[in-house]
């Protein structure tokens, strides 16, 4: 059987869908084809990924992407769901049961430490020479599993707190998000977003030190006004406001901080997504420069990681941001990104070595039997 | 002027809050422009009650086509700059912003003012946002310092003859306090022309 779509819906419940049907985009202006399905399929839901680079062609990046891919040819693919079901967190555990999987080799970086350091220090002349003041630096690892796509969700959904946690499968492998960050919500014209900086793991520090900390709190702001300007580009019935801003987000084992943008607007999704991707907390600020020396700077397509997913129907959608995500090839083969931003009292062997910390978070995966199946 | 909608002319330097200085000008009663920093001519002047240079990354000297344009500019019609827009005001009058020893981006910092124009009716230190690498405490000729951080450093300039203001804070972020009074400040001090 082929894997299910699967996506977060709202208040703990999922969108389950066995039926189907997946349609693909490489057109860098992608709002006519988003629009054309909207337009054919009105009254079914669309689970949708837009990989990273979809966001170039709105922002007006200039240059070629040199980069060589990974996965994720397709930066646009949309799954029309003919039928699903609205299911809770035990009729998952029900429903997956059976899947398993396991990870043959561990994951390991294809950026090496000295490449890494040569981009980090590149990032950090550019801050003091004013380039930008922020750039999320990010690179992939790599590793091989044996099994099922579904048992692989289903390990990982116990591994990571989130609240958008979804498979989905694509023309060249099956995404798994376990994303705790809120893109965009849309409820008719209003829109919400939940941008996420500051991070410090329970077994290191601890809540108190994140919100102590000026350079996480500096991060956070920038990112909140970077997204500002980026709602109120679309904001043409009622300009962004921050609900709140800087509230600790419990993860389980780590601690996040968090804030929660709100605007209005009368576009559509296509629109929306056009003008505001990709996302302000996965690029850097100025968003269009970091994201031209991110082009520079990582050798590796991003593809679906740190683009967006989630489910649209009508003038409602909710899309997390695509971090903490697998791609999973038919080959075997498994690949995670991980990621930091940069900024101008960053230091290169913290930065690092968190980096590693997360890989190997993940790559602490030993082929146990199914934790649903118990 | 007053009844009357101001219609400003934004220079977007391609910062990523463009569209929040938007809504802080639309917000306090102007219409608003935008215009792309690379299409700026000689005639940018001639449409819009008054222009207002954004922010944006890099040094002064990279925006060769505003510098140019503002040294073309009527005396009398108005310009704002913000952050880098301050700073190609003040490189055009030969002060060169250098690195900053201590980095200010996303952070807030006490403002120190004259109390008029701009600042009107704001009390002294209020916090503003910041997005700066570089910077200077010195005055060009011509303008007066209207504000400077804890640091000493030129946090605005007025230059009345000519009718330019710029400040080095970001009057848009939700780090600055009294956001609005700011903004109705601007129009007013435009409005007198």
């Amino acid at each position: 059987m082929a894997d299910p779509v699967l996506v977060f819906y709202h208040s703990g419940k999922y969108l389950y869908s066995e039926s189907s049907e997946l349609y693909s985009c490489c057109a860098p202006d992608w709002r006519p084809f988003l629009r054309d399905l909207a337009h054919r399929f009105p009254d079914e839901f669309k689970v949708i990924k837009l990989n990273f680079e979809a966001g170039f062609n709105g922002l007006g990046v200039d240059g070629e992407i040199r980069q060589t891919p990974l996965h994720s040819r397709y930066p646009v693919e949309v799954r029309i769901l003919h039928g699903f079901d609205v299911i809770d967190e035990k009729e998952l555990r029900f429903r997956l049961r059976n899947s398993s999987c396991s990870l043959k080799e561990g994951f390991r970086p294809l950026v090496s430490r000295e490449d890494y350091h040569s981009s980090f220090n590149k990032v950090l002349q550019a801050i003091v020479q004013g380039g930008f003041y922020q750039l999320n630096l990010t690179m992939p690892f790599s590793g091989r599993y044996e099994g099922g796509t579904a048992g692989a969700f289903v390990r990982y959904h116990r591994v990571f707190r989130g609240d958008f946690h979804g498979m989905m499968p694509l023309e060249d492998g099956t995404l798994i998000s376990m994303s705790p960050e809120l893109f965009l919500e849309k409820r008719g014209e209003k829109l919400l977003s939940r941008p996420i900086k500051g991070t410090v793991e329970k077994a290191f520090g601890s809540d108190v030190q994140l919100m102590e900390s000026e350079k996480e709190a500096a991060e956070l702001a920038m990112i909140v006004d970077l997204l500002r300007s980026d709602l109120n580009s679309v904001a043409d019935v009622r300009h962004s406001r921050v609900n709140f801003h800087r509230e600790l987000l419990d993860l389980g084992d780590i601690w996040h901080s968090w804030s929660e943008l709100e605007a209005e607007s009368r576009m559509d999704l296509p629109e929306i997504l056009y003008r505001m991707l990709p996302g302000a907390s996965v690029s850097g600020c100025p968003k269009r420069r970091a994201v031209e020396h991110i082009l520079a700077l990582e050798p590796w397509c991003r593809g679906f990681y740190t683009g967006v997913f989630g489910w649209w129907r009508g003038d409602d959608a909710r899309l997390c941001v695509l971090i903490r995500s697998f791609m999973l090839l038919s080959g075997g083969e498994i690949y995670y990104h991980s990621g930091g931003g940069i900024v101008h009292n960053s230091q290169l062997d913290r930065e690092y070595r968190e980096l590693l910390l997360k890989a190997r978070k993940i790559s602490l995966w030993a082929p146990l039997k199914n934790p649903f199946s118990s | 002027m007053q009844g009357m909608m101001l219609c400003c002319t934004l220079i977007d330097h391609f910062d990523s809050f463009t569209y929040s200085i938007v809504a802080w000008l639309e917000e306090a009663g102007a219409a608003v422009r935008l215009v792309n920093y690379r299409q700026v001519g000689a005639d940018i002047w001639a449409q819009g009650d008054f222009t207002v240079l954004s922010p944006g990354p890099g040094h002064p000297a990279e925006y060769e086509k505003t510098l140019a344009a503002l040294g073309g500019k009527p005396v009398s019609h108005p310009v704002f700059g913000i952050c880098l827009g301050m700073q190609i005001m003040l490189y055009q009058a030969s002060i060169n912003c250098t690195p900053i020893p201590c980095i200010m981006h996303g952070k807030a910092a006490g403002i120190a003012h004259n109390g008029q124009d701009l600042f009107q009716g704001l009390p002294p230190g209020f916090r503003a946002g910041q997005y700066n690498s570089l910077g200077t405490a010195e005055c060009p000729p011509g303008f007066t310092v209207i504000a400077r951080d804890g640091e000493g450093m030129v946090q605005g300039v007025v230059d009345k003859s000519r009718c330019l203001m710029g400040v080095q804070f970001h009057p848009e972020s939700f780090l600055t306090e009294h956001r609005s009074v700011l903004a109705a400040n601007l129009l007013r001090w435009v409005g007198r022309g």
